[in-house]
């Protein structure tokens, strides 16, 4: 059982959860952050307790190692984590371009033609 | 976070630039046997070409990296399914790995074989894709245009204009009253 | 025999590999592009022939190149009488249609590379699914054929007929193809194997009954959708909409033949299930008696062939249902029987509606004094389609009675219901092969023929005429036909015996009942044609095409109603609609097993704990992630927000460090360093104002209440489960295999690293091209240019949706 992770795995996950439901682009945008960052330590809290094991590199001393599968699939998460926030980024910006506006619930409300540009 | 006229930071960027860069191909190299990898060194070099943007100015981006960055990173995607396919050609399964050691000179035992192809790939589109995204923003929010004519003919469709074509160059967005 | 798997490759993906280039050369070609794509099904025909020959009489033989061995999968092709038989006509036929594409689609038609480049890519589908051995693979290349097919009904896609059947084609056989895919599953979970070869070999023994009657009738579905057989008849009439040569081609020579093949392959599989029989010849003989009258109605010549077709397939079907197993005779004759004629009759109705501009029976007629070749031809091919003597139709027809005479006896009420059946339709037949020939070419010149009427190009006439050559030199000598039927027997579905075929088999009963039904239907339908043809419509819920229209319909306006009744459509919503839900369900299954979940843990709490729950360092670190994360969510300016943010990133580093995984520290200290970066030049770009505005806005409101309550019951779900997962850890984790193969395999150290790029390399292509994708996603997203003020006036209240207004919910 890791107490520790478990607790700030569930901290994670509410402030992630209480900052996507908001309406600001910038509150949205950490909330996800948040909440990537909370799912790679569920993931990584899988490879079991780590005390008193070796990192999983096959060299040097010889003895118990933590479990490598939970740490690739979250090299993995990182990455495309990454890959998702940059997109996330560019659309947050693309709206705001668009809509004069970083306040999602303006995005739904009704709203007025911009001028005609030609 | 304005484009860099700062000759301390543009300094501290060249010279960054460099030892990061050392540091990248390192990993990347070690990537078999130790900590590291075409993720670890990609991104390590792309943060080193975002930030010499940033110290230099994004107008100024195409000079540090003379590829373009997508093509870069098309051509590592590209390398990754090559080393995959090779073994195809000798009658071994996709993606089939053959690693042989060799001894250099300051790395010491090295990995070589399709599992270096691989990872190099991988490095090339982390690279190619890390650099694009920043410089593109970074054009995009302090210069006020996102693509360069260039760019603008290579990804988007003939009928299309960018958006930020008519907004003035140097723009203080700050200024600007939200609708909120 | 070392240059077989060769030329098979050659044959099968020749087609694929010209596509593109057909495609290509159309720009700068025209209509002389069929020239080019002539070759094409030649060069494959004889590559077949060369197999043919190469492996001699009654083969069967395997072909296989690994694929991914690990999965099961391998491109294996089966070559056995059955595969060349059809591979030779699909390449044959094709190689007429492409002849007579070339004249047919003249300057009218635009695209003509886009055409020979779908054509070839259906040759290569059909090619591949008559061969494929592994059922995977057969399932492949069975939707391809759908694929095909619908960008070659929908090719002339201006018109909104072509559009529909197009969609109802795909629609169709690709959900009654996802059918044959479950039965294939199944039949892997039964047998642990897709391989036909083996499957056919050692036929399903010792299996669950039921399970392999599911697996059977998933499969069937599959086979009579594409045969557009009872429930789903509607979508070939509709496909008429095609192109004339991809009617002929696709809908009565080749794709829809398919069904017949399945029904061929699986027969050694599945003939002994006693719901086989019943299945086939039910549904079978019904659609074939039921189309014979849909034909026999119709007054489009196309639809009317359409139905023939229908009608005769599911003869074809059904006569696999009411065989015993090895004893088929006759079906090669049968199918070739039906090319012959259905695809000859199919290019002159598109020579006619050339010719005169309308394919209406009701508005054509003498056309004999303008064109007495055309005449002659469709004399011949309607006789072989009413089975009269000299044809092939003749011959198929002796032989068909004469089985279906003994089906009574072998099989009860169903060979009863079976003969009844057959001998309707053959009246029918006799009728609507008459109908077709004498309102089109005898009688008055109608106002059609004599307003429109140009004399066809020769080149047309060629192709059709070649087949009616073939009907009559088979149907005079129908001995020819014996040996290269012979040639291609399959062991478990045909008799082993010499098949015996002749003109004349003396003054017999079948003979007696055949000249019987020839006189029948010429005395109905000129007892009928006195009185007056017109008089009937085809009813139209006959076509149950429109059952369909209703239900596809149906999905988008169940949608709407769905959308309207949850109240709206700003995503806003759904997220907490979505979370609740998470919440209540997994929450409360956890309540719902407390004493096996929940209880249990509090109960062994205390001696879990004991084991390393608390690590001094790990803890003070979570506590400071903790903080620092707290601090993003509740710091007031954007910037203190955002180092709060990246604070706590930095400190995760630390934790991987304390899990022992390296990588993960140096990926997550980069990764969150160019996060960092993006996020500063986004919070750069957002105005001041804004974000006073939002510090402003710091009371309580309910909005904000319930979404602090979903946060923190998320919190202590996700909690608990962990506390679960890690107080029970897995007995047999995969990792430390990875850790002992790492050396021997990969020859790598570092085991993570050998996961990604060796034994999970597959993986991590697909990630790295996800990270592509979504960078040229990001680009797309900066060249998308402003919304014009016409597209604002389309969609007056924003975003398109349901139109359910959504002012009211600002906050």
């Amino acid at each position: 059982m890791q107490l520790d992770t478990s607790i700030l795995v569930g901290v994670l996950f509410a402030c992630g959860t209480f900052l996507i439901l908001q309406r600001s682009f910038v509150k949205i945008l950490f909330g996800f952050i948040i909440l990537s960052n909370a799912v790679n330590l569920l993931i990584l809290a899988m490879s079991g307790e780590p005390s008193r094991k070796l990192a999983p590199l096959m060299t040097g001393e010889s003895g118990a190692r933590v479990d490598p599968l939970p740490q690739a699939l979250i090299l993995t998460a990182i990455v495309i984590g990454f890959g998702v926030t940059a997109y996330l980024v560019v659309l947050l910006y693309r709206l705001f371009l668009d809509h004069q506006t970083t306040n999602a619930a303006d995005l739904y409300g009704p709203s007025k033609p911009p001028e005609d540009p030609s | 976070m304005t484009s860099g006229r700062d000759p301390i930071l543009r300094t501290v960027a060249v010279g960054a630039f460099f030892l990061v860069n050392v540091f990248a191909v390192y990993l990347l190299l070690r990537g078999h046997n130790a900590p590291g990898g075409g993720f670890i060194g990609g991104l390590a070099t792309a943060i080193s070409l975002v930030l010499l943007m940033l110290a230099f100015g994004p107008e100024r981006a195409g000079r540090f990296l003379p590829i373009e960055p997508i093509r870069l990173a098309a051509g590592g995607l590209l390398l990754a399914a090559l080393s995959g396919w090779a073994p195809a050609l000798f009658g071994r399964p996709f993606l089939e790995q053959f690693t042989e050691y060799v001894t250099l000179p300051i790395l010491g035992k090295t990995a070589l074989g399709t599992p270096l192809l691989f990872d190099t790939g991988v490095y090339l589109l982390v690279v190619g894709i890390g650099s694009k995204l920043g410089f593109t923003l970074a054009n995009s929010t302090l210069l006020g245009r996102a693509l360069s004519p260039e760019d603008q003919a290579r990804f988007a469709s003939a009928v299309e204009t960018p958006i930020e074509d008519t907004a003035p160059v140097g723009l203080d967005t700050r200024d600007q009253e939200p609708r909120n | 025999m070392n240059a077989l798997p060769a030329l098979l490759l050659l044959a099968v993906f020749l087609p694929l590999l010209a596509a593109p280039l057909m495609a290509l050369a159309g720009r700068r070609l025209g209509p002389s592009t069929g020239w080019l794509a002539l070759g094409v099904p030649a060069a494959c025909g004889l590559a077949l022939l060369a197999v043919a020959i190469q492996v001699g009489p009654q083969p069967n033989l395997v072909v296989r190149w690994p694929w991914a061995p690990s999965l099961g999968l391998e491109l294996a092709f089966l070559v056995d009488g059955l595969s060349l038989f059809f591979g030779l006509i699909v390449t044959g036929m094709g190689f007429l249609i492409v002849f007579y594409a070339r004249a047919y689609l003249d300057d009218h038609y635009r695209h003509h590379g886009r055409f020979y480049a779908y054509l070839l890519l259906f040759m290569t589908a059909m090619l591949g699914t008559v061969f494929a051995d592994n059922l995977l693979l057969l399932f492949v290349f069975w939707e391809l054929t759908g694929l095909a097919s619908f960008l070659l009904i929908g090719f002339s896609h201006a018109t909104e007929s072509s559009r529909r059947g197009a969609r109802m084609a795909l629609l169709v056989t690709g959900g009654t193809g996802l059918c044959l895919l479950a039965g294939v599953i199944l039949v892997r979970q039964l047998t642990g194997t897709f391989d036909l070869q083996t499957l056919l070999r050692a036929p399903l023994v010792g299996t669950d009954r039921s399970l392999t009657t599911a697996a059977m009738v998933l499969m069937l579905v599959g086979a009579l959708g594409k045969s557009a057989q009872f429930p789903f008849h509607f979508w070939l009439p509709n496909a008429m909409a095609a192109p004339t040569p991809v009617s002929a081609y696709l809908h009565s020579a080749t794709m829809v033949k398919l069904g017949v093949f399945l029904c061929a392959r699986l027969f050694p599989l599945f003939s002994n299930n006693e719901w086989w029989a019943p299945m086939l010849s039910g549904i079978a003989f019904f659609t074939m008696t039921f189309a014979a009258i849909l034909a026999l109605l119709s007054t489009d010549l196309k639809a009317l062939l359409a139905y023939s077709t229908i009608s005769q397939l599911g003869f074809l079907i059904g006569y696999y249902g009411l065989a015993t197993r090895g004893e088929i005779e006759y079906d090669y004759l049968h199918i070739l029987n039906h090319v012959f004629y259905k695809g000859g009759l199919f290019m002159v109705v598109g020579i006619i509606d050339h010719a005169t501009g309308t394919r209406d029976i009701r508005l054509l007629g003498g056309l004999a004094r303008r064109d007495p070749g055309l005449a002659v031809l469709t004399a011949v091919l309607c006789a072989t389609m009413a089975g009269l003597p000299l044809t092939t139709g003749f011959i198929s027809k002796e032989v068909m009675l004469k089985e279906i005479f003994h089906a009574p006896a072998a099989f009860g009420g169903l060979g009863m219901f079976a003969l009844v059946c057959v001998l309707i339709t053959s009246v029918a037949k006799v009728m609507f092969s008459a109908h077709l020939f004498v309102q089109v070419f005898l009688g008055r010149e109608s106002a059609a023929v004599i307003d429109h009427f140009h004399r066809p190009s020769r080149m047309l006439l060629l192709p059709p005429a070649l087949l009616a050559v073939a009907a009559l030199v088979l149907g005079v000598m129908p001995g020819l036909a014996v040996s290269p039927i012979r040639y291609l027997d399959v062991a478990g579905l045909h008799l082993p015996a010499a098949v015996p075929l002749a003109l004349w088999h003396g003054l017999n009963r079948e003979l007696l009942v055949s000249t019987g039904i020839v006189a029948l239907g010429a005395a109905v339908y000129f007892a009928v044609n006195r009185v007056g043809w017109n008089w009937v419509r085809l009813p139209r819920w006959s076509r149950f095409d429109l059952a369909f229209d209703v239900l596809v319909d149906g999905i988008s306006s169940a949608a709407k109603v769905i959308t309207r009744a949850v109240g709206s459509d700003s995503p806003l919503h759904y997220l907490k609609i979505v979370l609740t839900f998470t919440v209540v369900l997994v929450g409360g299954s956890l309540l719902w097993n407390f004493n096996s979940s929940v209880g249990k843990l509090i109960e062994e709490f205390p001696v879990r704990v004991s084991e390393h729950a608390f690590e001094p360092l790990r803890a003070l670190s979570a506590l400071l992630i903790a903080l620092t994360t707290l601090g993003a969510v509740f710091l007031r300016r954007w910037t203190t927000r955002l180092i709060s943010l990246s604070l706590a990133g930095f400190l995760t580093t630390f934790f991987y460090v304390l899990y022992r995984a390296p990588d993960l520290a140096l990926t997550q200290v980069l990764v969150e360093t160019i996060s960092l970066v993006l996020v500063l030049l986004l919070l750069g770009r957002f105005p001041r104002t804004a974000e006073e505005c939002e510090e402003e806005d710091r009371g309580f409101s309910p909005r904000k209440i319930y979404a602090a309550v979903l946060a923190v019951l998320t919190g202590t779900l996700m909690t608990t489960l962990m506390l679960l997962v890690t107080a029970w850890p897995s007995s047999k984790p995969m990792g430390p295999d990875f850790l002992q193969m790492t050396r021997p395999l990969a020859k790598g150290d570092n085991a993570v690293n050998t996961i990604l790029i060796d034994f999970r390399g597959f993986d991590t292509l697909g990630e790295i091209t996800v990270l592509l994708v979504a960078t040229l996603g990001c680009l797309g997203l900066f060249l998308r240019y402003r919304r014009t003020a016409t597209e604002w006036k389309q969609a007056e209240k924003g975003p398109p949706g349901f139109g359910v207004h959504h002012g009211e919910e600002k906050s």
